[in-house]
């Protein structure tokens, strides 16, 4: 509605572009030299696929993706189911007080350094005798993403309008199917999106998993750290590239789901 | 005459995209009256108010503003303001520098700021509200400190749009009498946008009935309510019958199978029209003195009348504004003046229609 | 009653965790943190904290963080304000987020390659005349790449803050006489101020403890609060020390967030 004069709009023009060239020239420079026979970042020598057929044959690496995923999607779920029963515990507590304590304790996490929570989990761990490995990995990935399902689902539980529960018990429902026919299905995009920021959360981990993981358990975030760290190596770019397309299709995957959340609620409200 | 002209549209239209929102508009608008703009929503005067406070431009046509054409001129520039919908009152000021905004605008001083805001404050009834937070004013209150937000800076025009629609029934009400009242003594251009016709007819010194991005038509609330000039404007303002016609000469109007005198004239002989007749126009009757002969189907009780709803052997629809208590079932008759019966022609122009009254009423002095 | 009894079973899980891995972890690192090296209950690690190494470091710390967090903002908040004039935002607002979705320690490696000695920044400098300069391992470097990393983190919250806006705040501005820059300094900054803080608030904590970034990028000139917590955790197991850093960075973050809350 409000207009932008040509000569400004021009400008932001510029401006954004300028932005999105910041922001994808890291990206595209590292799947650049990802197909360079030279070696280095420096240089183009050629053009060569080697790079991927290493990825590829890494046997090591390939099980670290499959740890990543693992970790990723186990911790993802128990985080949603956790997460969902602490909004519905949030929400079911009237009083303004009692709810905003939970909701500071809530965000401890959230707002956190990483590695803070990783050199607590660590001593936490230590003390309570688990061993560092998947198990470990596994427990902070959930621990840390229970928070921000919560803040995913709550505020879908809260725009929910009371009544409609009240008219679900009217017409004989007891508590389960309320919680099932009635709840679950009105905050589902809430719980989609928690599952899938949780996701995201549990894959681009790097501080809190380098902290718990201990020797010979492994995930991608931790392994690029130790291989960055001895240098430029152009395996790196190819998994670069592998994983940018991933993000890629995860996106896009995101935004159908998200499309077709908002045309089911769409059709809710009709 | 020119210096009466407040507002003037000369072949104003708008486009968003494809869509035609505006088509054609014209009209001028007095110095110091009281404007409605009157339609359903998205009939386009939202979009009339729009223009003249520059929020948006016009696709083609000119504008003027106190005799100066101000199309490309922008909202900051211009001598008008606006009393929003929602108020748009600042959350982050308090009252006193929500009503000073536009005083600071103009880098006033900082004590006349003040004897100005004062004044603007005691105009509008909250004097004393200076130093309260947006949020702890009523809906009532908040109306109050827009309108005196947009006072205070003197403008030639204050546009208002539906700014009472957020408001309960009385304090609605009671709005409506304080707007007129402060528009009679500020003596201040205002233009008003509602869907609200009861609003419109209450306050209004003219009103524009707008419709699909036309102006349907213009005139005193009497005028257009005793004279609608087409279907839409019946329907939209008041309750009507309405039913098809024929005229047959001057004078003389048949519907419903009979032939009625009436009040109308300059029609071509036997050219289709359409007859409204007001519900509160008909008076009922015993059977055999009714013109119209129709079976009751329903009454509701409104307070002041009944409302009854009934049907005549042809199968038209009746609506009936009474006193008078009837009983569902009963057969009664229908009565009604010649003057109540309002002829409107299909596609007349508000212009033809004009010149049509006009020479009608010219005919009248002569007889 | 009924509701009670149901909402004790919502609890378990949720309260559980609060417990283990909410409270539990804060209580354990205020505890470590009154031990020596040696395992002894002391509060040496405390003394060690107010001498002048450890608060230079803290000082750096704070001046890198409040240098990324101001130069993301003056960065974001233009790019937000005109992303939200385009005309598919959410669709320019998704792009502007993939490049967050990119593994942080992979961009990190980006710029290892772009700031290297024969990468393409020292090639444009080379070939502008200005000749190869040492970029990576500088506090320039350290500061660059965190700026590109939080960029992103820093428009959201700001892009959604002008997104709620009402447009008829600026068409009341605009009416009553305000330039587009005094509707923008006295109307759209503070009305967006939250997303602002908000916006402060995500860049600057995770600024004062990017320890792989210093690591990869900065070499070990730029040491911040999150490295010196890193070293004495896992590499000289000192994590009395470490501990005590914590509380610190916890304090400082607790501060942050009273100074940047909302309800104030």
């Amino acid at each position: 509605m409000y207009k932008v004069h040509n000569k400004s709009s021009s400008f932001a023009k510029i401006y954004l572009i300028l932005i999105f060239l910041l922001l994808y020239t890291p990206i595209l420079f590292l799947i650049f030299y990802s197909f360079n026979s030279g070696g280095t970042m420096g240089s183009f020598k050629g053009f060569t696929l080697d790079w991927y057929r290493d990825l590829f044959k890494d046997m090591r690496l390939f099980l670290i993706v499959l740890n990543t995923f693992a970790i990723a999607i186990l911790s993802s779920l128990v985080a949603t189911i956790v997460g969902i029963f602490g909004a519905l515990a949030i929400h079911s507590y009237k009083q303004r007080k009692t709810r905003n304590t939970l909701l500071s304790l809530n965000n401890v996490l959230m707002v956190s350094p990483d590695v803070i929570i990783g050199a607590s989990f660590l001593i936490l761990f230590t003390i309570g005798g688990i061993k560092l490995g998947f198990i470990s990995v596994l427990l902070s990935h959930i621990a840390f993403s229970i928070p921000i399902v919560v803040l995913l689902v709550l505020p879908k539980l809260t725009e929910m309008n009371p009544t409609l529960m009240d008219a679900a018990r009217d017409l004989g429902a007891n508590n389960w199917q309320i919680l099932t026919k009635v709840i679950l299905p009105y905050i589902t995009p809430g719980i989609f999106a928690g599952f899938f920021m949780a996701l995201t959360y549990s894959l681009d981990d790097f501080a809190v998993t380098f902290f718990v993981t201990g020797n010979g358990f492994s995930t991608l975030s931790v392994e690029i750290y130790s291989l960055a760290r001895r240098g430029i190596s152009l395996n790196i770019n190819a998994l670069s590239a592998v994983l940018f397309l991933f993000t890629i299709a995860l996106v896009i995957v995101y935004f159908l789901l998200q499309q077709r959340s908002n045309l089911k609620t769409m059709g809710v409200r009709k | 005459m020119e210096n009466t002209t407040i507002i003037e549209f000369h072949h104003v239209k708008k486009k968003y995209d494809d869509d035609i929102v505006l088509d054609d508009v014209t009209f001028e608008m007095e110095r110091g009256k009281f404007y409605t703009l009157l339609g359903p929503s998205g009939c386009g005067k939202t979009t009339i108010l729009r223009l003249i406070a520059g929020f948006t431009e016009a696709t083609s046509g000119e504008i003027f503003l106190d005799g100066k054409k101000v199309n490309t001129i922008p909202a900051n520039k211009r001598k008008v303001n606006t009393v929003f919908q929602d108020y748009a009152l600042f959350p982050h000021l308090n009252v006193f520098e929500n009503i000073a905004f536009g005083l600071r605008m103009k880098k006033m001083k900082q004590a006349q700021i003040e004897v100005k805001v004062k004044e603007a404050l005691q105009f509008v009834n909250l004097a004393g509200y200076e130093n309260r937070e947006i949020e702890q004013m009523s809906g009532g209150q908040r109306q109050r400190v827009a309108i005196a937000r947009a006072i205070v800076n003197e403008p030639d025009v204050i546009l208002l749009d539906e700014p009472l629609s957020a408001l309960d029934l009385k304090l609605r009400t009671q709005m409506q009498y304080e707007l007129r009242e402060l528009q009679k003594r500020l003596g201040i251009t205002f233009v008003f946008v509602t869907h609200d016709q009861e609003e419109a007819l209450a306050m209004s010194d003219e009103i524009f009935v707008i419709n699909e991005g036309k102006i349907q038509q213009s005139g005193t609330p009497i005028d257009i309510y005793d004279e609608p000039i087409n279907r839409f404007v019946a329907d939209f303002i008041g309750e009507s019958n309405i039913v098809q016609g024929k005229m047959i000469q001057d004078f003389l109007v048949s519907f419903v199978g009979q032939t009625f005198n009436c009040v109308d004239q300059g029609m071509k002989p036997n050219e289709a029209v359409e007859i409204v007749i007001r519900p509160e126009d008909l008076e009922i009757t015993p059977t055999e003195k009714g013109k119209l002969k129709v079976e009751i189907q329903s009454v509701l009780f409104r307070g002041v009348h009944y409302e009854i709803n009934a049907i005549d052997d042809a199968g038209n629809n009746w609506l009936i504004h009474t006193t008078k208590k009837v009983i569902i079932g009963e057969k009664i008759g229908l009565s009604f003046t010649a003057e109540s019966i309002h002829v409107m022609r299909h596609d007349e122009t508000e212009e033809e229609f004009d010149k049509r009254l006009g020479a009608y009423m010219e005919g009248e002095s002569n007889a | 009653m009924h509701n009670k009894h149901i909402r004790r079973i919502y609890m378990i899980p949720y309260a559980l965790w609060i417990t283990l891995f909410v409270i539990t972890p804060i209580i354990l690192v205020g505890y470590y943190s009154f031990f020596d090296i040696e395992g002894n209950l002391s509060i040496v690690n405390y003394q060690k904290f107010f001498t002048p190494v450890y608060l230079k470091m803290t000082l750096s710390s704070f001046w890198y963080a409040f240098l990324i967090t101001l130069i993301s903002l003056i960065i974001a908040y233009p790019t937000a304000f005109f992303l939200t004039k385009t005309k598919h935002k959410q669709l320019w607002l998704l792009l502007i987020i993939v490049p967050s979705w990119v593994n942080l320690l992979l961009k990190a490696y980006a710029f290892i390659g772009i700031f290297g000695k024969y990468g393409p920044t020292n090639y444009f400098l080379e070939w502008i005349g200005i000749g190869t300069k040492q970029i990576l391992f500088t506090d320039f470097s350290f500061i660059f790449v965190a700026v590109y990393i939080f960029i992103p983190f820093m428009i959201l919250p700001i892009f959604n803050a002008l997104n709620e806006l009402s447009p008829s705040f600026i068409d009341a501005a605009n009416d009553l006489g305000a330039s587009r820059w005094a509707t923008f300094r006295r109307v759209i900054f503070p009305l967006t101020l939250d997303g602002v803080k908000t916006g402060c608030q995500i860049v600057f904590i995770p600024a004062l403890s990017l320890f792989m970034l210093t690591r990869l990028i900065a070499g070990n000139r730029v040491i911040t609060l999150g490295t010196a917590i890193e070293q004495h955790f896992l590499v000289t197991q000192d994590w009395g020390m470490g501990a005590t850093i914590a509380v610190f960075l916890m304090l400082i973050m607790f501060i942050f967030m009273i100074l940047t809350g909302k309800d104030v």
